[in-house]
């Protein structure tokens, strides 16, 4: 029998743990609408499987399209759990703690994804292998294998840690859900009693994982931008690569994390635990976002046309005028121009404008990624390689329907997440401190 | 054998890569796993330094 457990009081709890009393029907066509999405999705990696990157749009000299721009994208995605949870928890931003769980999910979910377009682009995924027999400390990808599980293995960890309490509470509370998912709270809550002094040691921890977890993700998405920094190719050959991703990174999961508040907020009734006020702090950082990003940028092309290296010239000229003319004129004012018109003078108070603006952003931040890797693939440094016919790059519709089937999917784990884990932290957002 | 040399040869040498990730995820796992249980076990054991 398990000791007396005690849970921090917290007036919001039935509206935090209504979501998980029970799956509903609409649930159940949800999921299976994106696990049919993702079906489509494996159909097509099938016949990717059996026939070959022949199906793909790939050809030399474009080696990465979609699927590499999904890594970097996910990747990204990922930066807001840690950014949320782990820098505004060592700047002391009380105001976060509503948000920080749902913020932490979209970490934990979509690293696998990211992880995953890699192993699609692969072709032979088994030759992953090679990495761990053969890899070199010279190579960007066994650093980038290396950061990323490390990022992957640490956010559940910091993740799992947080949720604790919570599940205990779960075990608690929640008698009347089935044998299975008691049997599943009681496991995960590793026999939480909520002694005074795990609460203590528990804040401890998730403070000092905090400061390595700041590291991490300043790490993480700089090594991810070494795998492109270290090779001589026009576009990529620059130190600004890894502050620019970084910056890219945090201002698209932040983005996200007002996607996912806004949807939580209106399907699950939690107005009163996810105010306004929350929507108007991540107004005042993404402005900030917003600029840094539009200084990165400057700072990019500045560097770039000043020194005016006709191989870089190539590759700027394809952006601006070019092939991609359309694509790049799109992310700028998807990305700058709509979102900080809209924060700075209709995102206040309006939680449907700052979503527009989030959902501008991250589509624009997609873009943005498929931009930085695919005109400088289209025009190398080594102009021999581009053969008659080549460097143009048009995807096929098997990575549009694997990359759809991967959204699908971080979509998925979230949503059934919801569904039996409280999305809010009850104990961080407790209103006093006692235990009843 | 140089430094120069030694340190060329730990950079271009095949093998090690795996090892390395295996050691970085090893370590990170002893380390998450002995704090869980460190948090787990507060207040179970007598206070070794009883506050004032």
């Amino acid at each position: 029998m398990l000791p007396t457990t005690f849970h921090p009081q917290n007036n919001n709890e039935a509206v935090i743990l209504a979501p998980v009393h029970r799956v509903t029907r609409k649930d159940l066509l949800l999921w299976a609408v994106l696990l049919g999405i993702m079906g489509i999705g494996v159909y097509a990696y099938l016949t990717q499987w059996f026939t070959g990157l022949g199906v793909t749009g790939l050809n030399r000299p474009v080696y990465w399209g979609f699927y590499i721009t999904n890594f970097v994208f996910f990747i990204g995605l990922a930066h807001s759990g840690t950014f949320i949870s782990a820098i505004l928890r060592l700047a002391g931003a009380s105001w976060r703690t509503p948000l920080t769980r749902a913020a932490e999910a979209i970490t934990l979910f979509s690293l696998p994804f990211g992880v995953g377009a890699i192993l699609i682009d692969m072709g032979r995924p088994d030759r992953v292998m090679n990495i761990f027999f053969y890899g070199r400390f010279q190579s960007p990808l066994l650093w980038d294998i290396t950061a990323v599980s490390l990022y992957l293995f640490s956010s559940i960890v910091f993740f799992y840690i947080s949720l604790l309490p919570d599940i205990a509470l779960c075990r608690d509370r929640l008698t009347e859900v089935p044998s299975w998912q008691q049997k599943m709270y009681k496991i995960l809550a590793l026999g939480w009693t909520g002694r005074g002094e795990q609460f203590k040691r528990l804040e401890r921890a998730l403070d000092n994982m905090a400061i390595f977890m700041t590291l991490l993700v300043v790490t993480v998405h700089t090594v991810v931008s070494w795998v492109f920094g270290m090779t001589v190719q026009p576009g990529w050959h620059t130190a600004l690569i890894g502050p620019f991703f970084l910056v890219g990174a945090i201002f698209s999961g932040t983005s996200a994390v007002v996607i996912v508040l806004a949807i939580l907020r209106r399907v699950y009734h939690m107005e009163k635990v996810l105010p306004v006020s929350l929507f108007n702090s991540l107004r005042k950082l993404l402005i900030v976002f917003t600029v840094a990003w539009l200084y990165m940028m400057i700072a990019e092309f500045l560097t770039t046309t000043y020194g005016a290296i006709s191989d870089e010239m190539l590759v700027v000229w394809q952006k601006f005028t070019g092939d991609f003319a359309v694509l790049f004129w799109t992310m700028a004012l998807t990305v700058f121009v709509l979102p900080l018109i809209i924060f700075l003078f209709l995102g206040k108070d309006h939680v449907g404008w700052m979503v527009v603006a989030a959902i501008l952003i991250n589509i624009g931040m997609w873009i943005e990624r498929f931009l930085v890797i695919v005109p400088t693939e289209t025009r190398p440094r080594f102009v021999s390689t581009l053969m008659e016919g080549m460097g143009s790059y048009h995807p096929s519709w098997q990575e549009i329907a694997i990359t759809g089937s991967l959204f699908a999917g971080l979509i998925l784990l979230y949503v059934v997440f919801t569904r039996f884990f409280p999305i809010v932290p009850i104990w961080e957002t407790a209103h006093s401190g006692e235990t009843k | 054998m140089d430094i120069s040399e030694l340190i060329t040869k730990f950079f271009t040498s095949t093998g090690p890569g795996g090892g390395m990730i295996l050691l970085v995820v090893s370590l990170a796992a002893s380390i998450y796993f002995s704090m869980i249980r460190w948090i787990l076990r507060g207040g179970e054991e007598p206070e070794e330094h009883p506050s004032n």
